[in-house]
């Protein structure tokens, strides 16, 4: 992989997605880290694969681990996911993803970006697997996690 | 094509890359004949991605910055230059009215958002643009800036010395990976992108005289930019 020519390429690319989860004065810092990732995992992309779903899912998982602060997810939920998936998932899908706000902050890294996948950008589980690495049933299993989850975290915080 | 529609009817944001990328294609071309907002996406990250150089690290940070990304950021970063202002010429979008042989696109980025400029359009000072192009045919391509003191300076490529970019046929536009930066002298400012089938020089477009706007050199064609900056 030439990095120079990745670089020149896609950076602008890579600062429009970090902006998806920070304001404008962070960017280009965030931009120069996932640069240093990508060094770092150089190893990890395969030449056949496509390089800006690569580069989407070093960005989007460097930009969940500076996001590890609960107020900071809790922020980006408000800001993205409240409103991006309510109008269009299922009944089941719009009791669980209330209650996900909830516990936002406490899901693991795998957990979040599916969580991020699903109701923040809105893909498919079918384009979920492409850019984890994963099956479909991986990733349906995992959004069935979550939502077992939300239910039970709900059910908890009603009085009997 | 499955897998790039989101929930929400709508291309994912990550199709929207790839799709501005080149890796999709004709994949989400069905969708974005019929989709005014996705267009509109696709326009606006184009113009981001032409508009806009992510500086390299200053300070303590850069000392961790390893030396084979230093060498594509300085690359990069030593294409944004501070330009003057002002300057005349002849309006339009000559090259179109010739049969699309070459086209050029202008985007400004403000350090937030970006748009797509024509022709008699106002930009600020601290403005970057930025420019996509695409071609019929194989070419060169050399654009430059005229200002108000009557200086002709390249905006693209600038590290040929003066010598044209060599441009491939192309279905799509690309980004160029320079960008100019507007300095903050109000005025009248324009930019030529000429385009010919042979090797050419900035000497070649310099006028006899000495003054004026750029010439075209025989066989060639251009694009032209009227824009004006407010202060």
């Amino acid at each position: 992989m030439d990095l120079t020519e990745l670089y020149r390429r896609y950076a602008a690319m890579v600062l429009r997605r970090v902006l998806r989860f920070f304001p404008r004065d962070e960017g280009e810092e965030i931009v120069h880290e996932v640069f240093l990732r990508v060094v770092e995992r150089a190893e990890s992309f395969r030449a056949d694969a496509s390089p800006t779903t690569w580069l989407y899912r070093v960005t989007t998982n460097h930009c969940l681990n500076r996001l590890r602060d609960d107020a900071r997810r809790r922020e980006l939920w408000l800001e993205h996911g409240a409103w991006s998936a309510a109008p269009v998932v299922q009944e089941p899908d719009q009791e669980a993803q209330l209650q996900l706000r909830d516990f936002w902050g406490e899901l693991d890294d795998d957990l979040l970006a599916v969580c991020v996948y699903y109701y923040v950008d809105g893909m498919s589980q079918d384009e979920i697997a492409r850019v984890v690495g994963c099956s479909r049933a991986t990733v349906g299993n995992r959004l069935a996690a979550l939502r077992e989850r939300a239910r039970a975290k709900g059910a908890a915080s009603c009085p009997e | 094509m499955p897998g790039v529609i989101a929930r929400t009817g709508h291309l994912t944001d990550l199709a929207i890359d790839r799709y501005v990328q080149g890796e999709l294609g004709d994949a989400a071309d069905e969708h974005l004949g019929g989709c005014e907002g996705c267009r509109r996406r696709v326009d606006e990250a184009r113009g981001f991605d032409a508009a806009v150089v992510v500086l390299p690290p200053r300070g303590v940070r850069a000392r961790w910055w390893p030396a084979a990304v230093a060498g594509a950021v300085a690359a990069a970063a030593a294409v944004v230059l501070a330009v003057g202002t002002g300057g005349s010429g002849p309006a339009g979008d000559e090259l179109r009215a010739k049969g699309g042989a070459f086209h050029v696109e202008v985007h400004a980025h403000d350090g937030a958002r970006s748009r797509r400029l024509a022709s008699g359009d106002a930009v600020r000072p601290g403005e970057r643009l930025g420019f996509r192009v695409q071609a019929r045919d194989a070419g060169y391509l050399l654009i430059v800036g005229h200002d108000a003191r009557d200086h002709l300076y390249v905006c693209y490529p600038q590290d040929t010395r003066g010598a044209a970019a060599r441009l491939e046929p192309a279905v799509r536009p690309r980004a160029v990976d320079q960008a100019v930066r507007l300095d903050d002298v109000p005025g009248r400012e324009s930019i030529h992108a000429v385009f010919c089938p042979r090797p050419f020089t900035l000497a070649d477009v310099a006028p006899a005289s000495g003054s004026g706007p750029p010439s075209l050199p025989a066989g060639c064609t251009r694009q032209i930019y009227e824009l004006e900056k407010q202060p």
